[in-house]
């Protein structure tokens, strides 16, 4: 709590009485910057399709970029899950995600219950193998 | 000797030891069986509309496109085991609005979660001013809340409108000093600590084990007994919670801070039976005056509690 508020119940009462996408990023660790996230592996990044993206309460559809260090990438699948890690609990609505071709995919139904951090944790198959995504996303 | 109390009070309104005597330790909470009683029996009807939030770094940001509005009302009650041990508790039935961008606005009603108490009077003050005695009332208290309530992962609505309790158990363990420096005024100060249980969530792709971080409340507040009608008094409450893990890996910055403040008036409709309280309580409207709450706004509330002697 900062000064203002404990000088505020101070008065109230006394007077009664990136994240850079560099090399040296351990596997394991997702890294974001200007809205791109790697995977665990640290082999595949994701974007959404939107310049500084700030969602807010309530229901979106954004489309996603995959691809690794040499361009797009396409997956046979791809699964998100809205989470709010700091109250551990997600949403009710299952977002859906469409293959648009060429690594893009459009996730609808991505519903956000409140304001506050949120991660869309994604789950890529690629080539057989899943690739893991945390996106930070925070929600006005 | 209660009633003779009373009774002085009435017939005398300079006798104010009888007006701070019928006020006590119990004064301006819900539930809770105040000096001189023995059990108590109340209603309360509470009306909050959520105004803003606060990000991680304390940020506040006005909601733009979202409407939550919560009316609560509450029954609870509380009896004396012996003198200065005391049982008391309170349910909760939520009525909740949501309004999401895209979304169709939705409301839902349900339990909330009940929370069972006991206090025991430790100290006793004498309640002839603090330049006769400094002994305070001291209270030890513990509280448990009950995941009554549908917890934030078993939502089964898109707006999250039906989730009406934390999803788990807490147990608050605490001391409240009260000390009244005349037989008029009072100042409380009441601490405690909420220890909250990891648990399970299960969920469509797995099990999860969440621990919410502990707890720490503090609340102030300052009380006037005007007389055997009248009292009155002013809080300041802060509640902070340490990080949550999710499987044993904790999340970065993902404790939070509140602080409310907060006014209330009693007043007695029959002396000592029954009472009437109204309340308000706000919370701050600058940057930094909380952290990580995605719902802050002002609350409203009347109280009708009934006691007996």
């Amino acid at each position: 709590m900062r000064l203002r508020t404990l000088a505020l119940l101070a008065c109230f009462t006394l007077p009664l009485a990136a994240c850079g996408d560099d090399d040296s990023t351990p596997a394991g660790e997702m890294q974001h910057d200007d809205g791109i996230t790697r995977s665990e592996s640290g082999n595949f990044m994701l974007h959404p399709m939107m310049a500084d993206w700030a969602p807010t309460t309530g229901d979106h559809t954004v489309r996603f970029h995959l691809m690794n260090a040499d361009g797009a990438v396409q997956a046979s699948a791809l699964t998100v899950e809205p989470w709010m890690p700091d109250h551990g609990h997600g949403s009710s609505a299952v977002p859906v995600a469409t293959d648009m071709g060429s690594g893009m995919w459009e996730v609808s139904s991505l519903v956000f219950t409140m304001p506050g951090a949120w991660e869309l944790r994604f789950e890529a198959t690629i080539e057989g193998a899943v690739e893991r995504f945390v996106m930070p996303v925070t929600v006005q | 000797m209660i009633r003779a109390l009373l009774l002085m009070g009435l017939l005398s309104p300079g006798a104010a030891w009888a007006q701070a005597c019928c006020t006590g330790t119990g004064a301006g909470e819900f539930g809770v069986v105040g000096r001189c009683r023995q059990a108590v029996l109340g209603a309360s009807l509470s009306y909050t509309h959520a105004l803003a939030s606060f990000d991680k770094a304390g940020e506040r940001q006005p909601l733009e496109d979202a409407i939550a509005d919560d009316v609560v009302w509450t029954v609870g009650g509380g009896a004396r085991i012996t003198p200065a041990w005391q049982i008391h508790g309170s349910v909760p039935l939520r009525l909740q609005y949501r309004g999401f961008t895209g979304l169709d606005a939705d409301t839902q009603v349900g339990l909330g979660d009940v929370t069972l108490g006991t206090r025991y009077l430790a100290v006793t003050d004498p309640m002839t001013g603090i330049s006769q005695s400094l002994l305070p009332f001291v209270d030890l208290l513990a509280l448990v809340r009950l995941p009554t309530g549908r917890a934030p992962e078993a939502t089964e609505v898109p707006t999250g409108a039906d989730v009406m309790g934390a999803g788990g158990y807490e147990l608050t363990l605490g001391v409240r000093v009260s000390k009244f420096i005349t037989p008029n005024h009072a100042l409380v100060v009441n601490g405690s600590v909420g220890l909250r249980p990891a648990r399970d969530l299960d969920l469509p792709g797995g099990t999860r084990r969440f621990a919410p971080g502990q707890v720490g409340n503090l609340h102030l507040m300052y009380l006037y007994v005007h007389s055997l009608w009248w009292s009155g008094g002013l809080h300041a409450t802060g509640r902070w919670t340490g990080d949550a893990a999710e499987d044993g890996v904790t999340v970065p910055d993902s404790g939070s801070a509140r602080t409310r403040l907060g006014a209330h008036v009693t007043y007695a409709l029959q002396v000592p039976y029954w009472e009437i309280t109204g309340a308000v309580w706000l919370d701050p409207w600058w940057d930094h005056g909380a952290a990580n709450q995605p719902f802050v706004g002002p609350t409203a509330s009347l109280t009708l509690q009934r006691s007996w002697l």
